[in-house]
């Protein structure tokens, strides 16, 4: 399984666990790229005899990669830190409160040093997840799942940050 | 609205598998029909004059469904074209949603065929041929995320699939495939082959007026009293003769689904989680749309309200294909009122005209409103054979509802024989 399955897959099952058997296909389409790619975002809706109906249905899972290379950069700077395990905590601590608000307050409060690569993550991967449509307060708990995985495997999430960059 | 939990008071039965029945009609009147268009298409292929290209609009429906019903046999087409369009593979076997959906698909229609498009998510899932009696079913992943998320409304869904697999629908759904092609493009047809050649031949003659020194004021003024009123009468006739060919195969179409609907309410004894599928399609954006997404299913409304399973609702369902004849007589009016409104002025006479056509339209419907009834008496002891013949295993044979087929036969035979005795 190369570095982009093994870690779709992985995201997939922090933060989106319905998607899960659809990993290998989203990655494959996703770093495919070109048409393949596109598929992924198309909102076509064709009439078939047959079917059940339309579906008004949107996987999350493509928007996850992209909003991951878009702030690949960010990303880089923030998995190559050496206060990891500072941001470990400050994760755990902010996502125990349940309210949005709060958290913000939590994450606005931490000073820049040392977790400011942490603060721009969290602020550009929600920021992109909300701009493609996903509630903000959707945006902000996938965002936390997804840090927290890379975080689990610092070293394998750089092998898989790099591949993400390649595609920006 | 709310969904009713347990067996109901009819919530066993099935609707008669009107698509087939019409289809038999419609392969009977074949000569009929083809003897009523020839003139039309032999004018379009040796007529010399241009002009003739306004047969074009007329033509595009029957023709659409007859090409619809020639494809019938060749169901490995309608797999080639359906499996190109939605790209559909032969599925991951690492994924245990699909192990699970495949076990469940298994239980209820042995012998069905997977194909995934895992990418796709503007559809769930629908069943399409790939031989007589082998069935297909495509699998996207909006149903592999709601089957994670949502087992039991997934289940839904698969039951409605399975069930046009067992009413054998998968075969024959597919005589609707051009129908939307030419409601698409129905008006555009229209200005291109009708009002434009006409516009063109009024616009030649006006000239020819002019240059012989007839005023230009009598031509404007005959624009509005005759070319305008003409061309839209003549489109409200065309657009009547496209509802009169469409409307049967699309209620039985929508007969199909209403029964697949009822197949998983039966199952899953209870309406809950069918409800709650038919909560994840998409509205229609505006109102063409919604005339378009119309031709393949019944209004989401319309399917919510017939899940309810009561004796009256059931009854309304049942009795969908036969009241589509009326529909059908409205278009037909529609289009007979245009054609009579160009040629003649006297409306006493139209309307004596309308009345005698109306009687012997009925005149006509009378012995398929007879073979409905018997169709109606007959179909809850057929049922379980045909749906073994198509889904490979047999369902339970329930008379709880006979009743409801018993009335449905009534109120049509009766009609029938009123008709006959009119007559």
């Amino acid at each position: 399984m190369s570095v982009v399955d093994e870690w779709t897959k992985k995201i997939a099952e922090a933060a989106v666990p319905e998607e899960i058997d659809l990993a290998p296909s989203i990655a494959h389409a996703f770093f495919s790229g070109g048409k393949e790619r596109k598929q992924l975002f198309q909102r076509e809706k064709k009439n078939v005899q047959g079917a059940f109906g339309i579906a008004e249905i949107a996987l999350i899972l493509p928007l996850i990669l992209q909003a991951l290379v878009y702030s690949a950069t960010t990303l880089s700077t923030f998995i190559s830190s050496t206060e990891l395990n500072s941001f470990l905590t400050a994760l755990n601590t902010t996502f125990s409160f349940r309210e949005l608000a709060k958290r913000k307050q939590k994450v606005a409060a931490l000073p820049d040093d040392p977790f400011l690569p942490l603060k721009n993550v969290l602020l550009i991967i929600s920021g992109e997840l909300h701009s493609m449509g996903l509630p903000e307060e959707e945006s902000d708990l996938i965002t936390f799942r997804i840090l927290m995985k890379l975080l689990e495997d610092s070293a394998g999430a750089s092998q898989f940050i790099q591949k993400i960059a390649k595609e920006t | 609205m709310t969904s009713i939990t347990g067996d109901g008071d009819s919530s066993e039965g099935s609707v008669p598998p009107w698509l087939w029945f019409w289809v038999v009609l419609y392969v009977i009147s074949l000569p009929a029909q083809i003897r009523f268009y020839e003139p039309a298409i032999l004018d379009l292929f040796f007529h010399k004059d241009w002009l003739v290209l306004v047969n074009v609009p007329e033509l595009l429906p029957f023709l659409a469904l007859f090409i619809g019903v020639l494809l019938i046999p060749f169901p490995w087409l309608r797999a080639f074209y359906l499996e190109r369009q939605f790209q559909l593979a032969e599925p991951d076997r690492n994924s245990s949603a699909l192990t699970e959906m495949e076990t469940f698909l298994q239980q209820h229609a042995p012998g069905i065929h997977i194909k995934t498009n895992m990418l796709r998510t503007d559809q769930l899932a629908f069943v399409y041929p790939l031989g007589y009696r082998k069935t297909g079913i495509a699998l996207f992943g909006s149903l592999f995320r709601l089957w994670r998320s949502d087992k039991q409304t997934a289940e839904a869904i698969l039951l409605h699939e399975v069930a046009h697999c067992r009413h054998g629908d998968a075969l024959i759904i597919g005589v609707g495939s051009f129908f939307e092609a030419v409601v698409r493009n129905f008006i555009v047809l229209y200005l291109l082959f009708c009002f434009l050649p006409l516009s063109w031949s009024f616009a030649s003659q006006s000239i020819d007026a002019l240059q012989s020194g007839i005023p230009f004021a009598n031509k404007l003024q005959q624009i509005f009293t005759s070319i305008l009123p003409g061309s839209f009468l003549q489109l409200l006739g065309l657009l009547g003769g496209l509802a009169s060919v469409f409307v049967l195969p699309i209620i039985a179409i929508w007969g199909a689904e209403f029964n697949a609907d009822r197949f998983a309410i039966n199952q899953q004894k209870s309406s809950f989680d069918l409800l709650h599928a038919l909560n994840k399609i998409s509205l229609p954006r505006s109102i063409f749309s919604w005339i378009i997404f119309r031709l393949t299913h019944p209004p989401t409304k319309m399917r919510k309200w017939a899940a309810e399973p009561r004796f009256g609702k059931f009854l309304i369902v049942l009795l969908l294909f036969p009241v589509a004849y009326f529909a059908k007589l409205l278009a037909l009016i529609a289009r007979a009122l245009s054609e009579y409104l160009l040629i003649c002025s006297d409306f006493a006479e139209i309307f004596v005209q309308l009345a005698d056509n109306i009687r012997t339209y009925f005149a006509t419907i009378a012995p398929i409103w007879c073979a409905m009834a018997v169709f109606f008496l007959l179909w809850p002891f057929m049922c379980m054979y045909w749906e073994q013949y198509f889904g490979g295993s047999r369902g339970t044979q329930s008379f709880d509802t006979y009743a409801t087929y018993l009335m449905s036969a009534l109120i049509v035979g009766l009609s029938a024989l009123l008709w006959i005795q009119m007559a």
